[in-house]
């Protein structure tokens, strides 16, 4: 792996991105000099790395916990029938494809759960850090990590037909805890398991984050607010925001979820073959709307007082207050990632 | 009386059947009165904004000139008519 040479910016291969005047041969070469992170290489983070790789951002951090399926093959771009056969760890199946596509950019592919413990280290060195996540729990620790340490980030999301993406840059635009508050607690929103997901919508979100991408990089300042998008309707809506003068993470600089004051507890639950997830913030799920969703995608109990839902192999008990055991592993990323899917993030 | 302009966006647009309305505000008008009056319009919301003890739903957020109600006093906030409202659910999913 070589970083890319300005000479190599400037040849053939990105032609008709340096012809591109916004970003012509001086961003092209500022691109080669940069660092991105893509942090979830599912829907959005595949497409999100390949545009940058094939954009010839110099260095990519590729970061991921889970492994490839053939459930992703429909909108996840890097991956193929061997991959999932095989079940490659996707930041090491999505290396070797970004390698294959252009040999000047270092691919960097880091198998690990994103955490309290390693995400400023994860992140450190970053130019930019892409959302390509599928919960809100990793998008405040994200935002926490970036807005303390002034790395522009860009937020994505996709479910079903819509998406929303936002680019945040710390001190001049509004970030994630101006415009959400807290995460919307599990169980309550759709997820792309639940609501199912168009690559339609998941690529063109993915695309209008690496364009902000681009331009951050480049050096022009990102666009302003959180842009909506209904592929289906084919309708663009852009929502104005402002930054909150009290904002914990970006006006208070307190980093709750950096500090693990936020953030869910994973243990293993010892000669269970279980984990136990306890969400960051005590709440009352919505259980019997939960199972209705869930009958959609594997065989649910709810008996009125807690739920069960048996899928992929799993069970997921599911308690009010959020508490969820995941059996059938002792891996806290599994755990998480089934969590994630299933009761929301 | 101000006509505030109210947006839907993603699963709300889908339930009302329409993405955008007019809705006549005095000022001092609460959120909730507005919510009410979505309701009224687009008997779809029943239950989707709002739950059954009056309470801004966990997986809705409505903005009111880009600035979050849940960051003021929620449904309670006071309007001054002049605002454009977007009620949505913050899209989370990726993978």
């Amino acid at each position: 792996m070589n970083e890319t040479s300005p000479q190599q910016a400037l040849s053939p291969r990105y032609a008709k991105q340096v012809l591109f005047a916004p970003i012509g041969r001086e961003g092209q070469v500022r691109l080669a000099r940069s660092r991105a992170v893509i942090v979830g290489l599912g829907a959005l983070g595949t497409v999100s790395a390949g545009q940058l790789a094939r954009a010839g951002v110099g260095h990519l951090r590729l970061v991921d916990r889970d492994f490839v399926e053939v459930s992703n093959l429909q909108r996840q771009v890097l991956y193929d029938e061997e991959d999932a056969a095989q079940r490659l760890p996707k930041a090491v199946a999505a290396a070797t494809k970004l390698r294959a596509a252009n040999s000047e950019v270092a691919v960097e592919p880091i198998v690990a759960d994103v955490t309290v413990r390693n995400v400023e280290g994860l992140l450190a060195g970053a130019d930019v850090v892409i959302d390509g996540t599928d919960n809100w729990e990793t998008r405040f620790l994200v935002n926490d990590a970036c807005v303390k340490s002034g790395v522009p980030w860009v937020y994505g999301g996709a479910v079903g037909s819509w998406g929303c993406t936002m680019a945040i840059v710390p001190k001049k635009t509004p970030c994630l805890r101006c415009f959400l508050a807290n995460p919307v607690p599990p169980g309550v929103g759709e997820t792309c398991d639940t609501a199912g997901v168009l690559a339609a919508a998941s690529g063109t979100v993915a695309s209008l984050q690496c364009a902000q991408a681009l331009r951050l990089l480049t050096g022009q300042p990102a666009t302003a607010g959180v842009l909506y998008v209904d592929v289906w309707e084919g309708a663009f809506q852009e929502i104005a925001l402002r930054r909150r003068d009290d904002c914990p993470a970006c006006g208070e600089r307190r980093f709750e979820f950096l500090a693990g004051e936020r953030t869910s507890w994973t243990t293993v639950l010892c000669g269970r073959n279980s984990v136990q997830i306890v969400p960051a913030v005590e709440q009352t799920l919505p259980l019997s709307e939960l199972a209705r969703r869930l009958r959609l995608v594997g065989q649910v109990v709810y008996n009125g007082f807690l739920l069960s839902l048996e899928v992929e192999g799993y069970t997921l008990v599911v308690f009010p207050n959020g508490r969820t055991i995941v059996q059938g592993t002792t891996e806290e990323s599994v755990a998480r990632t089934l969590y994630a899917r299933y009761v929301g993030g | 009386m101000a006509k505030m302009r109210v947006k839907l966006f993603a699963s709300m647009r889908e339930a009302a059947g329409d993405k955008e309305t007019l809705v006549e505000v005095a000022p001092g008008t609460p959120v909730r009165e507005v919510v009410v009056r979505l309701v009224e319009r687009y008997p779809g919301l029943a239950g989707r904004v709002m739950d059954e003890r009056g309470n801004l739903k966990d997986a809705v957020s409505i903005f009111a000139n880009g600035r979050n109600v849940r960051l003021f006093d929620g449904l309670d906030t006071r309007l001054q008519g002049d605002e454009e409202l977007a009620v949505f659910p913050p899209v989370g999913g990726g993978r």
